[in-house]
């Protein structure tokens, strides 16, 4: 690949998969880190992508696969530090794309989508702050369309549980 | 809270990310990205150090290789001379009264 059609993908796509890494991560740095990871294995690999699938869903697929990654190290770090959480997370993080009058609300909506399992987690990341389709988001985690229904579904009950303890605990 | 207030938090939480902004990426992230390419292709200095060190011990032990091997032939060459000399002018089957 030329470095100016690497420059081009770069330019193209760095608002979105740095928006993606945020949502995920949900620390600026971090994303930033993990956008420049993507890019450099888009780099480094740019030769297997058979354009099979579009390049944002290939974008899209190393973003969350990176992310989910890091998460996953995350988790099993607080694991062996604290085996009993398993509310919402008091570090809260304004995401930076959020109306003023939804800030509070939607840090504590972060922190509940924090704690859905990886795929709820995955589905409605990708849906409520990437804002992609349901048929973007089957193409990126390989599934169908009614089982990214099927997750939203659920994650939306699962969110709704974990708000209520939340606000009968506040 | 009351039942009804905490429904209506709840509902209006799940409604909060509605209309997010995409956030845009920081300034700069290009060229960053680009620096962080460059030092990752780059060996670090302590590196660069063992390699030159390295090859120059293989340099000088390749030499010094050469030149015993050399040294060998040539005495080789030199003791295989004696004898064809010897040979040739003192072989076992003539005797000097044969001269």
């Amino acid at each position: 690949m030329s470095e100016a059609e690497f420059k081009e993908i770069v330019v193209t796509y760095q608002d979105r998969v740095y928006n993606t890494c945020l949502g995920f991560l949900k620390n600026e740095g971090d994303a930033e880190d993990m956008a420049q990871e993507v890019f450099i294995t888009v780099y480094n690999s740019y030769d297997t992508f058979l354009g099979k699938s579009a390049l944002s869903t290939w974008l899209y697929k190393i973003a969350m696969n990176k992310c989910l990654e890091e998460i996953r190290k995350r988790n099993s770090q607080k694991r062996s530090d604290d085996d009993s959480y398993s509310g919402i997370s008091e570090n809260a993080f304004y995401h930076p794309g959020a109306t003023l009058e939804n800030k509070e609300r939607s840090s504590i909506l972060l922190g509940a989508i924090a704690q859905l399992p990886e795929a709820q987690q995955t589905a409605f990341t990708l849906s409520k702050i990437d804002g992609l389709s349901y048929e973007e988001i089957s193409k990126v985690m390989n599934k169908t369309m009614g089982s990214v229904e099927s997750l939203i579904h659920r994650g939306k009950s699962k969110l709704q549980q974990l708000l209520r303890n939340y606000y009968e605990g506040n | 809270m009351k039942e009804i207030d905490i429904n209506k938090e709840i509902e209006a939480t799940l409604n909060s990310l509605d209309g997010l902004q995409r956030v845009k990426a920081p300034e700069g992230f290009y060229e960053r990205l680009q620096a962080r390419m460059q030092n990752q292709a780059k060996p670090s200095g302590m590196w660069v150090n063992i390699l030159r060190y390295s090859a120059a011990a293989m340099i000088i032990l390749s030499l010094a290789n050469g030149y015993l091997l050399f040294q060998n032939d040539s005495e080789e060459i030199a003791s295989a001379n004696i004898e064809d000399f010897t040979a040739a002018y003192f072989d076992d089957n003539t005797t000097l009264i044969e001269y």
